[in-house]
């Protein structure tokens, strides 16, 4: 049904109207539809000292589903133990210039000494269904360190074909 | 096709309603457009197409021309993803508002029973929309917190914490999940918690740690605890049952073995709401948004035949 609002009494008949149907969403990149699958990813790894890049944590899209990952923790179990710790996103396999994991930071700790992490939301990432998000960690220090990271979110089905379009046409800016 | 009124619209959906109404079952009638075309849909709780309804009917126009309505019929029992594809949110009324013009301005008063005349661009629409269900909280959810209690006598065992099956009127919407362990954990010992919904290939897993041996279990674990639980975004449709399960693997490196004694209990709670998927009020089917709808796509609507419009 299309009602042109193109004269006043156009206007007054959707006015007037008892009934409509108005579908007020947000888009499965900012709220997870009906048919999203749960994206809830932790991992506690233990990387010696003098490491070279160790992936601590991937995320891969499923074909037909996009992964959005809407939060974010990183940190280290001792308080200050970041220090000598560099972090990096590898997004398909490429560094994310826009993302810069400062070292010796902490991401979504309330306290360096209190427990749980918060993950907050902070980040964000679309993963289609044929990429991947990674992060990774190297450790310069003498002492081994005890990483904990999460990513926290969801994968979003894209069945339909307008939003697939307009999903993939953001993935691959 | 000659050019249709709002007016038209309703006054054949008046009609609509008031012959296929309750007397045959149907619960829902609605007027959709599928590419424009404006079609009637049927929804009742029967499992297949009531009789007597016809495949369309003839609308007669003020305009004296006369047009064939598509009627389609689904089951609003059924939530394929093909047929749960109900369209938007319904708004119930539009308040034309005046704009206050100054501070002299007044609102006309209008009688009873009656519209507001409407001649100018005074007014402006106020309209009531919602956010679908999955999404946040409708009026008639409640919360839903669970929690199941299991032994795990040993490590690298994966045991069964809890199971929930959601009710044939009700979906679940998972927000969080967290957790306490009595007499089981030591410090640093590593855990796995699993939320699968049945059926369903792709699960919640993830691990967490007894970081610190704080005497509130809501602050005890690396990812998660009472006060801000780890973020689990997952629907459980009608139903359909959540399960949960846990097992603890100890500290890294994993040395121990599924024969490794443990002893101790373990206890998951999952957070979120559950949302009525029927009115209490009047029993019937309250459909909700439950995603894109592309142009002329609607999946609910895929047995209309093209062209079929006059």
């Amino acid at each position: 049904m299309r009602i042109l609002l193109d004269s006043p009494a156009a206007v007054h008949r959707l006015r007037t109207m008892p009934t409509a149907f108005m579908p007020m969403r947000r888009p499965n990149w900012n709220d997870p539809p009906l048919w999203s699958l749960p994206l809830t990813q932790t991992a506690i790894v233990s990387v010696p000292g003098n490491s070279v890049w160790t992936p601590v944590l991937n995320v891969t899209g499923i074909p037909g589903f996009i992964a959005v990952i809407n939060k974010f923790v990183l940190t280290a179990y001792l308080p200050n133990a970041l220090a000598g710790i560099n972090t990096r996103l590898i997004y398909n396999g490429r560094f994310t210039d826009s993302i810069q994991l400062v070292g010796s930071g902490e991401y979504n700790r309330t306290t360096p000494t209190s427990w749980p992490t918060h993950g907050r939301q902070t980040f964000f990432a679309l993963v289609n269904g044929n990429d991947s998000v990674q992060l990774q960690v190297q450790n310069t220090g003498v002492f081994q360190q005890l990483i904990l990271a999460a990513f926290y979110g969801w994968y979003a089905n894209v069945d339909d074909q307008a939003e697939r379009a307009t999903v993939q046409g953001m993935g691959d800016a | 096709m000659p050019e249709l009124t709002s007016s038209d619209l309703q006054l054949a959906l008046a009609h609509v309603r008031k012959d296929f109404g309750p007397a045959r079952g149907i619960s829902s009638v609605r007027l959709v457009s599928v590419k424009g075309i404006p079609t009637i849909v049927l929804m009742s709780s029967a499992p297949g197409r009531p009789s007597g309804i016809p495949s369309r009917v003839r609308l007669r126009l003020k305009s004296g021309k006369t047009i064939q309505v598509p009627m389609l019929w689904r089951n609003s029992a059924h939530a394929s993803n093909q047929q749960m594809w109900g369209g938007g949110t319904q708004v119930t009324r539009l308040f034309p508002r005046l704009i206050q013009q100054g501070a002299d301005s007044q609102a006309p008063e209008t009688p009873t029973g009656q519209m507001i005349p409407v001649d100018d661009a005074d007014y402006q629409f106020m309209i009531g929309a919602r956010r679908p269900a999955f999404a946040v909280p409708s009026y008639w959810s409640k919360p839903f917190d669970i929690s199941g209690t299991v032994c795990i006598p040993t490590y690298n065992t994966w045991v069964n914490v809890l199971a929930h099956q959601t009710p044939a009127t009700e979906m679940i919407v998972l927000t969080g999940a967290s957790y306490e362990f009595n007499d089981c954990l030591q410090l640093l010992d590593v855990f796995q918690i699993q939320v699968q919904e049945t059926g369903i290939g792709r699960n919640a897993m993830w691990y967490d740690m007894l970081a610190q041996a704080n005497p509130d279990p809501a602050f005890q674990f690396a990812f998660s605890g009472h006060c801000q639980p780890i973020p689990l975004t997952m629907v459980v449709d009608h139903d359909q049952t959540v399960t949960a399960r846990m097992q603890v693997l100890g500290q890294i490196p994993f040395s121990n073995s599924p024969s490794t004694k443990l002893g101790g209990c373990g206890t998951l709670y999952l957070h979120g709401w559950i949302s009525k998927l029927t009115s209490p009020l009047d029993v019937g089917y309250r459909g909700f948004d439950t995603g894109s709808i592309a142009e002329g796509g609607d999946g609910m609507l895929g047995d209309i035949t093209p062209g079929g419009v006059e």
